[in-house]
């Protein structure tokens, strides 16, 4: 079989592939925060480190508990639990341990067990059969790359704010164009990274 | 939501325009919007959707008082992700192509925000029946404004409608409308027109 | 009191949670196992009408006839390490007195990369090991409306006749070389992949053959037959190009 580097599933899962800006996903989480610069970047990094750890859990367990009992068509489930789990469990890890890290994070880790992307990048994983590193890869590049687009976007926001904007684009109008030209400049990376 | 009962006509006609999904609330475009560049894979993906917005409301709204308060939410995923499962296996077996197009995006149906969201504000504090209709109009609400951006993209990045060509040789194809930036822009200008339109009708009212 | 009414909450919470996963496991697995069968028929299917398509045979509809094309005209070779081959043979002999049929071409599983993911086919070569027949893509995960505008059929029949070392050309120019083909606008990374996937094979295709020859006395009859028509047409042709 050919392989992926894994570098080269990294970097495209942060830029020519973002999972926001190509995939769409986490769309929603990304239209209702990325007004403010130091929230986008608290749920940035929370998407990544559960994206990051997600992905490699999900792999675990679709290659050694769902392929050997012949139980692929339960994926979606197990996964959603596995993530809703693996959240609950951080959040109380951080309740308990660190006070100002719970301050800075904990109020976004409820919304993450129904970020698409999150489920997005663990079900990518497997359609496209990545390998464990592969699978490593592409999680911890994927929520990188959310968090890069979430905090660019709550910057050009900020910078919006004092700007007149038609009455009916207003909102989530205008959001939904600079998330476009920025998807555009974006696609501008991919001469600069492939994966072959 | 008023507490009086609501009526399936209200209901349609909140979920279809008035209280839209996309249009007000902008919730839940995530899993389908990446498939509207080819619009047979929409037509599908929305079905999918109503489908499990229907269903699920359906099932919540039948269990609504013996779920614990402590884990609504566990259970209302449960739920949800089984019917999606149950709509994938149907579609591998009946659609098998358009099922591997789709990939992973049927099982993304789960994290769409309406499905969850009808089920919150909706299916927990109404009547089974009348929740499922409320289902069906937000899922409906919801597909056609995703049917209106794939058609725009369909025709503009390949020159046809559900694969078949409807514009000619001469047409140059939008590749950009094909590419993810083209359904950003797209739905933006959607929004516009439509938010636009329901601001003028309230001035217009007032 | 209190205590007990906490616990009693307790217990049917867990109560309640073990039901409805219960309940809802049962029926995703009943629904499941209902289906299974033809799912999996689906698939197989798919997958045979493919490789038909990429030996460039008429594909029946109906399943008997498919069935029946795959007991008589194919067989397969797995003797090549990592590869799958096929040999599709003519349906009934042309000559009545050895019984021989002629072959048809070779089928080649194929397998590349793409800009998201692997990229698998069924690639169908000449009985002359040079040339490629179609090519039919069987699995990916390329963009929609870009990349994965490879599984339309025109992008597989267009490599009728064309050998390596194949050259992507913009899309719609329609070479008569024959080593270029048509890309897709806008899948660059795709389009590499499915060339470096049948360079390869066409590369290989040779010396694969020769292998699975070895094994299959009348297979190998079958391809010299094919050889050495096709060397006494050169030379014919040769002949009468001459004054």
């Amino acid at each position: 079989m050919t392989e992926i580097s894994v570098l080269s599933i990294f970097l495209a899962a942060v830029f020519t592939n973002n999972i926001l800006l190509t995939n769409y996903l986490g769309m929603c989480s990304f239209l209702a925060v990325s007004s403010e610069v130091k929230a986008s970047a608290g749920l940035g990094m929370a998407v990544t480190f559960v994206m990051a750890v997600t992905s490699v859990l999900n792999w675990i367990v679709e290659h050694h508990i769902l392929v050997p009992l012949d139980l692929v068509y339960m994926r979606y489930i197990v996964y959603i639990i596995v993530i809703a789990a693996f959240v609950q469990l951080v959040e109380m890890i951080i309740e308990r341990v660190s006070e100002s890290l719970y301050s800075a994070l904990g109020i976004f880790l409820p919304l993450i067990t129904v970020n698409c992307a999150i489920l997005g990048a663990t079900l990518f994983i497997a359609i496209r059969e990545y390998t464990l590193p592969q699978a490593a890869a592409y999680g911890a590049g994927g929520g990188l790359g959310w968090a890069l687009a979430i905090v660019a976007m709550a910057g050009i926001r900020q910078k919006m704010a004092r700007a007149r904007v038609p009455r009916g684009l207003s909102g989530a109008g205008i959001s939904l164009v600079i998330t476009g030209i920025m998807a555009l400049a974006f696609i501008g990376f991919s001469g600069m990274i492939r994966i072959n | 939501m008023s507490a009086a009962r609501p009526k399936a006509g209200r209901v349609f006609a909140d979920g279809l325009l008035r209280n839209n999904p996309v249009f007000v609330q902008v919730l839940g475009i995530c899993s389908t919007l990446a498939v509207t560049n080819v619009f047979e894979n929409t037509l599908v993906m929305c079905i999918g959707l109503v489908f499990t917005t229907g269903l699920s409301n359906f099932s919540l709204s039948l269990l609504r008082s013996m779920i614990p308060g402590r884990i609504r939410m566990i259970v209302e995923t449960l739920v949800i992700a089984s019917w999606v499962i149950v709509f994938d296996i149907i579609i591998k077996a009946t659609l098998p192509e358009i099922s591997k197009a789709l990939g992973a995006y049927v099982g993304l149906i789960i994290t769409n925000c309406i499905v969850m969201g009808r089920a919150e504000a909706f299916a927990l504090a109404n009547k089974p029946l009348i929740s499922m209709a409320d289902g069906i109009a937000n899922g409906l609400g919801y597909s056609w404004v995703l049917l209106a951006v794939a058609f725009v993209r369909e025709l503009l990045g390949s020159g046809s409608i559900l694969g078949a060509r409807v514009l000619g040789e001469w047409w140059t194809n939008w590749n950009i409308m094909v590419m993810a930036p083209g359904g950003f822009f797209v739905l933006a200008i959607l929004i516009w027109i439509v938010r636009g339109r329901m601001e003028r009708n309230k001035e217009g009212a007032r | 009191m209190k205590f007990a009414t906490k616990r009693a909450e307790r217990l049917y919470t867990i109560l309640f949670m073990f039901l409805i996963s219960l309940f809802c496991i049962s029926i995703l697995t009943a629904v499941y196992l209902a289906s299974r069968e033809r799912i999996r028929n689906n698939e197989t299917l798919a997958s045979k009408r493919a490789l038909l398509t990429a030996a460039r045979m008429p594909v029946p509809d109906d399943l008997r006839t498919l069935d029946e094309i795959f007991k008589n005209q194919v067989s397969e070779y797995t003797n090549v390490p990592g590869s799958r081959i096929f040999a599709v043979r003519q349906g009934a002999s042309s000559d009545p007195a050895s019984g021989r049929r002629r072959i048809l071409g070779f089928v080649f599983e194929g397998r590349g990369t793409g800009l998201w993911g692997e990229i698998r086919a069924w690639v169908g070569v000449s009985p002359d090991r040079k040339q490629l027949m179609a090519v039919a893509i069987t699995a990916h995960s390329e963009t929609p409306g870009l990349g994965a505008r490879i599984d339309e059929p025109w992008f597989g029949r267009q490599f009728s006749g064309k050998a390596s070392p194949l050259v992507a050309r913009p899309e719609k120019t329609r070479s008569a070389i024959q080593t270029e083909f048509d890309g897709i606008t806008g899948a660059t990374a795709t389009i590499e992949g499915v060339r470096g996937m049948l360079n390869s094979i066409l590369s290989n295709a040779p010396a694969a053959v020769n292998l699975i020859i070895r094994f299959d006395a009348d297979l190998s009859n079958a391809v010299s037959m094919h050889d050495s028509n096709a060397a006494a047409l050169t030379a014919l042709q040769a002949k009468e190009a001459q004054p």
